[in-house]
């Protein structure tokens, strides 16, 4: 072996190894950088939501948080990248404990559920909003659910024999009716409010939340159809004819052998239809005028809408509320919502 | 069991005639095979006697009853697809049971026909898993339990071994044919796979864009194909044709003539099968060959050479080459086996063709020669 040639080696070993710590730092910084802006802002709602509103404590308690989560962030990626696979749970825990502790000895003991007061006292006038504009959180809770289980319930009924139909029957015009679906679904809402009111109004139906669902259901109808039909696409013809020679009626093949495999799709069409009614404000302003009807994007728009000044720590705790079930919702559901996605016209 | 009838049943999608009227007659209990290369119609076929499609013409017979305006789920057909279809959401035994469900009267005996089916294709063991677990062979039982299990009168194949490796292939094979002989279901296959027709079915309906070109016995189709596309896809490796014109009592293939048993005049086609080709010591035979190419295929040597009469293939048994490229050996013809082909690529069954020697081959060449060379 020449001297020579192992010096090179050294060099080169050496080299792709700072070459690959670059190439990691770059990444992770990379990816650092974008998260702080997203995750910042929801820790901030948290702490804002959970705190006085005084100017003093609001901020320290902020900054606090940012502090700890910072520091757990830095030793979650030094165990990441450093402790042996039969220490990391160990050190996952330490961690673990020891923010827990930090958030427990620096931050608990300034938090106050002061902010939720609307929870159990629906007299919101204490907090400075206008007297009987803002109903009880929990009716507008119930309309927003209301809302938006009626518009999940119809969209996923009309959307799967919608979709069926055009993923497996061949008729004039079929891809003809899938460009004007998906024409329907660029088009900008907002230039329809104005006319859908008048009809509405004239159809009688201004203040029932029922119009609303209506109308929310024809907006989300395409975008749940073409969902759909990618689904319906992805089960073979040859298990639905396999159905019927054996002695199934075509519904029969449809419900025993079709649908069982388009549940995920099912889910995530309904999940959909379930997080659009719940964050739709446009066509409730619009259509919804008696307080009584008013949904959780109302409340909380209202809620903002203080002559006195807005509260930040009330809003706050509101749209935490207003957050909450939907980030259950999508906690059990993500797992078919990943497997969606929006096909082609053809086939 | 049933006996089946297609009677002129023909079927076009818009323009396009995939299916020309064909009569067929499939007998009670027998093991039919549609033969054909793909495209050829012969899933059409299949499909229309399950009942998923609609003939556009012709009748569909089922024991003498017309069957055309009977549904698919009331027809009483077992069909195996090509992707076997299971269902994924059931177990092995819901899969197999889900025939059974539509029909009441069965109900109290449901779970011993199952278990019995599933005896009889061994997947006895695997009834609580899930179609995803199984492998491709086992799934393929399956879907033949499934396809028994309401024990059907007419029992349909769609290319069902074409999704195996090659040795399960074979092994499905020897198993489909004892599953037919216990369960006597009249069973017709489609396959493009010859050796699986030949060696599963006891008649065979080969089929070519849409038409039947010849049905018979393995045997038949092998020994008496009826026109040049039978004669070339049945038969590994493939027969061999030679192009010729014919003149009275005598043909001229290449540079040879041949004494025809019977008058004829016009091109005519010589198929030759390889096994039939027989090689001799040079000097003697028909005529000599000079060796191009020795494809050593285990059991078999195929060679390839040139000759008089144009390029042959010969096999011979053994696994050792006897001969290498460039050597000539004398090639002797079997005149009972050759087949002559008209101009529209139908056999001529009564005429033999008998090599002549070769000094009396070059005089009754000439005359016919000129007759080419006028005609061209």
């Amino acid at each position: 072996m020449m001297p020579t040639s192992a010096v090179d080696w050294q060099r080169k070993v050496i080299r792709s190894r700072w070459s690959r710590i670059g190439f990691f730092t770059a990444i992770l910084s990379f990816l650092t950088l974008i998260s702080v802006p997203i995750i910042v802002p929801y820790l901030w709602l948290v702490v804002m939501s959970f705190t006085a509103k005084n100017g003093h404590t609001d901020f320290i308690v902020l900054w606090r948080v940012l502090g700890i989560a910072g520091v757990a962030y830095i030793s979650l990626l030094v165990i990441a990248l450093r402790a042996q696979n039969k220490t990391r749970a160990k050190w996952l825990q330490l961690t673990v404990i020891l923010s827990v502790l930090l958030l427990g000895v620096l931050v608990v003991p300034l938090l106050t559920v002061e902010n939720y007061r609307f929870m159990w006292d629906p007299d919101v006038q204490a907090t400075g909003a206008q007297r009987n504009i803002l109903p009880s959180i929990w009716s507008a809770l119930g309309n927003s659910l209301l809302f938006a289980t009626g518009q999940t319930v119809l969209v996923t009924l009309l959307a799967v024999p919608a979709a069926y139909a055009l993923s497996r029957f061949g008729f004039r015009r079929r891809a003809g009716v899938l460009k004007a679906l998906l024409m329907l679904h660029a088009f900008p809402v907002m230039a329809l409010t104005v006319a859908i009111f008048i009809q509405i109004y004239w159809m009688g139906m201004l203040n029932s939340i029922f119009a609303v669902i209506l109308v929310m259901c024809a907006l989300e109808l395409p975008f749940a159809i073409f969902v759909m039909k990618n689904f319906f696409d992805g089960v073979s013809w040859d298990i639905e004819m396999s159905a019927i020679t054996d002695g199934a009626t075509r519904f029969q093949a449809f419900r025993l052998v079709v649908l069982p495999q388009v549940t995920g799709g099912i889910i995530a069409i309904a999940t959909f239809a379930f997080l659009r009614g719940w964050e739709e404000y446009i066509f409730v302003r619009t259509l919804l005028i008696d307080s009584t009807k008013m949904t959780m994007s109302l409340y909380l728009f209202w809620a903002s809408q203080d002559s006195m000044g807005s509260d930040p720590g009330l809003i706050a705790a509101v749209g935490i509320v207003y957050m909450l079930p939907v980030g259950v919702l999508y906690l059990f559901t993500q797992k078919y919502l990943t497997q969606m996605s929006v096909g082609g016209i053809k086939g | 069991m049933a006996a089946i009838v297609l009677d002129g049943v023909a079927k076009s999608w818009g323009n396009t005639q995939v299916l020309h009227p064909i009569d067929l007659t499939i007998n009670d209990g027998e093991f039919a095979a549609i033969l054909g290369p793909s495209g050829c119609g012969k899933s059409t076929t299949l499909f229309l006697l399950a009942g998923l499609y609609t003939p556009t013409e012709g009748r569909i017979l089922f024991d003498g009853h017309d069957v055309n305006r009977v549904d698919a789920r009331d027809r009483n057909v077992g069909v195996v697809f090509q992707s076997y279809a299971l269902y994924p959401h059931l177990s092995i035994y819901d899969n197999i049971a889900f025939p059974l469900r539509f029909k009441p009267e069965e109900k109290r005996q449901a779970d011993r026909l199952v278990r019995d089916v599933a005896m009889l294709v061994q997947v006895d063991e695997l009834l609580e898993r899930k179609p995803a677990a199984l492998s491709g062979g086992q799934q393929q039982r399956v879907a033949l339990a499934r396809a028994l299990v309401k024990r059907p009168g007419l029992l349909l194949l769609d290319e069902p071994l074409s999704n195996l490796d090659a040795t399960l292939r074979m092994a499905m094979r020897a198993e489909l044919k004892a599953i037919h002989a216990k369960s006597q279901a009249t069973t017709l296959m489609v396959t493009h796979d010859q050796i699986e027709a030949m060696t599963m079915a006891s008649r065979i309906i080969c089929m070519n864009q849409g038409r039947v070109e010849q049905t018979g016995t393995p045997d038949e189709l092998y020994r008496q194909p009826a026109n040049l596309f039978v004669a070339g896809f049945i038969g590994s490796p493939p027969m061999t044709f030679l192009p010729g014109f014919a003149e009275g009592p005598v043909a001229i293939f290449g540079q040879r003539a041949l004494c025809l048993s019977a008058h004829c005049t016009g091109p005519l086609t010589l198929g030759i099968r390889p096994e039939d080709v027989l090689l001799t010591q040079s000097g003697t035979g028909h005529f000599e060959g000079c060796i191009t190419q020795v494809d050593p295929m285990g059991r078999e040597i195929l060679y390839r050479m040139h000759t008089p009469i144009g390029e042959l293939q010969a096999l011979e048994s053994g696994s050792a080459a006897q001969y290498g490229i460039g050597a000539s050996v004398g090639i002797a013809l079997q005149p009972e086996l050759t087949l002559l082909f008209d101009a529209q690529g139908d056999r001529l069954p009564g005429i033999k063709a008998t090599i002549m020697p070769a000094h009396f081959s070059s005089a009754a060449m000439c005359p016919v020669k000129q007759r080419i060379n006028l005609s061209n």
